[in-house]
């Protein structure tokens, strides 16, 4: 006799967490997409990848960038396929929220009503019993469960390592890929060996969770699909046909859901962005946005090819800018400011303030670099130019046309990214003019780029030429906070 | 052919197999997967060789009255798998190592496979007995061999001592 | 500081690019002036995907102070300028 039974919260949290695992894989196939290759190094040097899945070449005589790189997967396997980063991760973190939610209120009702018993051990014993149970399926029969529990003491281990040790590893190494937590806590980072190992990390709890589902869902057939879902459905065993029919219908459903927010991202991403981006970006401000950089990278650590995401302006302007070391070119900085005014690069140079720093950068599409950049820090020029009480943000205007520019980019016009002023108070926001101890090159956003330290790249403007405050960034461009926000529906606030 | 998008080498047998055989559209989706862990790969083809030279020379007899041709039998697998297991670690006949250990496998897979339906001369009451672990384990052991050698030779691994030759 | 991506001309390399723009009757599009400084090269085959992989820009100054462009440029292949 099953002395713990099967409560009506377990058996809801079961089927929410069933649909919730479904959303989670497909939308992080989604995000691996955009660029899948994984490595064991922080500096994700072309080639050094462990593991690829992609058909791409890149050329040898061209620059490509890791835009070009990015596969376009079924929406069978991802959420929602072609290539939509921003709506995968957009599902992928929305639902993180329910499911972390979900997690922790499944764990606290296990503690609050004994229900741990269930799943944790209080014996060294269940070792060779599991031993014992092990050789029993090896033998194709199935073992006696626990006396008054259950479960076989196989089946007891493998659920407590995947409630209390999977789940809590994935919510971890997920958070460990964050720009802002790992600016913030460098240190935390370290603890699981780097970007790119938490990375690799992330994709092995994948494959442990679809691993685990699908003996699962063996096992559930080999112990009798009816009566175990009659189970987890109804609370009792005693009604396998119902049982049968009944989760039937609820993996239809679970399917029906996949299938509609599929069709609805392909359709209306726009509406996803907003009513998801309402709900994640509400708890990045909250929990991300107060985290500061405090990266100080050694510089043996700085990459010897620093990967490319976006090609430079393909214009006769900017080749001439270039070549004559960018003599032609002026920042404007204006808007909403005191005291406007076009700069020269030489007289950014000449400004007292000059900062360096070592540092990861955190590209959304899951690579990273470690890079020495130098230049002035943002909040100096916020000094100079002396921002208005109604500036909120800060737009960065760049020469890059991507239409013109950019084949690997869907969408028209000149680049540009919004960010809140609040960061550029940050004391590694910097107007970067150089990298790695020489003139910023042409690929890397020559002779001008932000670096925001607790953000994903994108945000990272290159080959700026104006900078404008604002009060409400709904104005500019589709009114989404930048190019990447209005073209590929990325959110506008990314510490993570 | 391509793993990772890069051309690999296929011997003509191979590329026949794969084009009559029906595979196309299997072999295009393996063309997704690809991984340069060499030195992974071969020491995972040598703990599964390692694991069935264990459960063969487990069986040998001590004193049960199995026929004397199952001990000599079971005496070659061991043998079979150890020469494997050296030539898989050697850089120059790594690719021999890989055949061996294959055709050890499908052996020991066929073998158990006909213990169990058919049965063994002077061992008919084998047929029938697949509740014993350790036969299991063989199997999945041989069939698990099989694959991780199938993955090299469709490019999806690479074994030592090759690499690759990745650029971007 | 030096860019590292402009490549500093030869004697030679400047002499071909000069003859170039005496035989193309080459004059500043800002002010018309013909006195055009010979600068730096730029390789623009490998970062921008519309040229091809031999194309440079070379960089050009006009020498009249009163100019309202002074800094322009003229592209050319590999075989046009650099030494065989």
């Amino acid at each position: 006799m099953d002395v713990y039974g099967f409560p009506a919260w377990l058996r809801v949290e079961h089927w929410i967490n069933a649909l919730f695992i479904t959303l989670m894989v497909r939308s992080g196939i989604e995000i691996l997409a955009t660029h899948p290759k994984l490595y064991g190094r922080d500096d994700s040097r072309p080639g050094s990848e462990w593991a690829r899945f992609t058909r791409k070449t890149m050329p040898k005589d061209k620059l490509y960038d890791t835009l070009d790189e990015e596969e376009s997967y079924s929406p069978i396997i991802s959420l929602p396929g072609h290539r939509n980063l921003g709506m995968g991760r957009h599902w992928h973190f929305f639902v993180a929220i329910g499911w972390v939610l979900a997690g922790v209120t499944y764990v606290a009702l296990l503690f609050a009503t004994g229900q741990w018993r269930r799943y944790i051990p209080t014996s060294w014993g269940i070792l060779p019993q599991a031993w014992h149970d092990l050789l029993t399926y090896l033998s194709f029969r199935l073992p006696p469960h626990l006396p008054g529990e259950p479960f076989d003491a196989l089946q007891k281990l493998a659920y407590a390592l995947v409630i209390f040790v999977l789940a809590p590893v994935a919510i971890l190494s997920g958070l460990a890929q964050s720009p802002a937590v790992d600016a913030r806590f460098p240190w935390f980072l370290r603890l699981w060996g780097g970007r790119q190992r938490v990375r690799s990390l992330h994709f092995f709890v994948l494959l442990a969770f679809l691993a685990f589902t699908a003996v699962h869902l063996l096992m559930l057939a080999v112990w009798g699909w009816g009566r175990e879902n009659s189970l987890m459905i109804f609370g009792h065993g005693d009604a396998p046909v119902g049982g049968l029919w009944v989760s039937l219908v609820i993996i239809a459903a679970i399917i029906g859901v996949n299938i509609a927010v599929t069709v609805w991202s392909l359709r209306r991403p726009r509406m996803v962005q907003r009513v998801l981006g309402a709900v994640v970006m509400a708890l990045r401000r909250a929990l991300l946005r107060p985290a500061t950089s405090h990266q100080h990278y050694p510089k043996a650590a700085v990459a010897a090819q620093h990967r490319v995401n976006g090609k430079p302006p393909d214009s006769d302007t900017y080749k001439i800018m270039a070549v004559h070391d960018f003599a032609p070119w002026r920042l404007t900085v204006g808007g909403l400011v005191e005291n406007p005014v076009v700069l020269t690069l030489e007289d950014l140079r000449a400004l007292n303030t000059r900062q360096s720093q070592c540092v990861l950068h955190h590209c959304i599409q899951g690579w990273s670099s470690v890079g020495e950049w130098t230049g002035l820090p943002l909040r100096d020029l916020l000094d100079l130019v002396r921002p208005l009480p109604e500036a909120r943000y800060i737009c960065f205007l760049t020469m890059q046309d991507n239409g013109r520019d950019e084949p690997s980019a869907p969408g028209e016009g000149h680049f540009y990214e919004i960010i809140d002023l609040e960061l550029a108070h940050h004391p590694q926001t910097l107007l970067a003019y150089e990298m790695n101890g020489e003139p910023l090159p042409i690929e890397h956003g020559a002779p001008l780029r932000l670096r925001l330290e607790n953000q994903l790249g994108f945000k990272m403007a290159k080959w700026i030429h104006d900078i404008e405050f604002l009060s409400d960034y709904r104005l500019v461009g589709d009114g989404m906070g930048g190019w990447r926000e209005d073209n590929v529906h990325f959110d506008m606030e990314v510490g993570i | 052919m391509t793993a990772g998008g890069h051309e690999i080498g296929r011997g003509p047998l191979t590329t026949v197999v794969m084009r009559y055989s029906g595979l196309g559209r299997l072999a295009t989706l393996l063309e997704y997967f690809a991984f340069d862990l060499p030195r992974t790969t071969t020491a995972a083809g040598v703990t599964l060789m390692a694991g069935l030279a264990a459960a063969h020379a487990y069986l040998i007899d001590g004193g049960t009255a199995d026929p004397a041709y199952l001990n000599v039998y079971r005496a070659l697998i061991v043998t079979g798998s150890l020469v494997a297991i050296a030539l898989m670690s050697l850089p120059g006949p790594a690719r021999a190592g890989w055949r061996l250990g294959s055709l050890v496998s499908v052996v020991a897979l066929a073998v158990y496979l006909a213990s169990r339906t058919a049965g063994l001369p002077g061992m008919p009451l084998l047929a029938g007995r697949w509740d014993c672990p350790l036969g299991t384990v063989t199997m999945g052991v041989a069939a698990l061999f099989l694959a991780l050698h199938g993955s090299v030779l469709t490019g999806v691994n690479v074994a030592y001592p090759r690499r690759r030759d990745w650029y971007d | 500081m030096a860019r590292p991506e402009v490549m500093p001309l030869g004697g030679s390399q400047r002499e071909r690019v000069r003859a170039r723009l005496r035989s193309e009757h080459t004059v500043c599009r800002a002010c018309g002036g013909v006195d055009l400084v010979i600068g730096d090269a730029l390789f623009l085959g490998f970062v921008f995907h519309s040229e091809p992989t031999d194309a440079y820009m070379i960089g050009l100054t006009c020498a009249n102070p009163s100019c309202p462009a002074r800094y322009t440029g003229i592209r050319l292949r590999a075989r046009e300028f650099l030494d065989r």
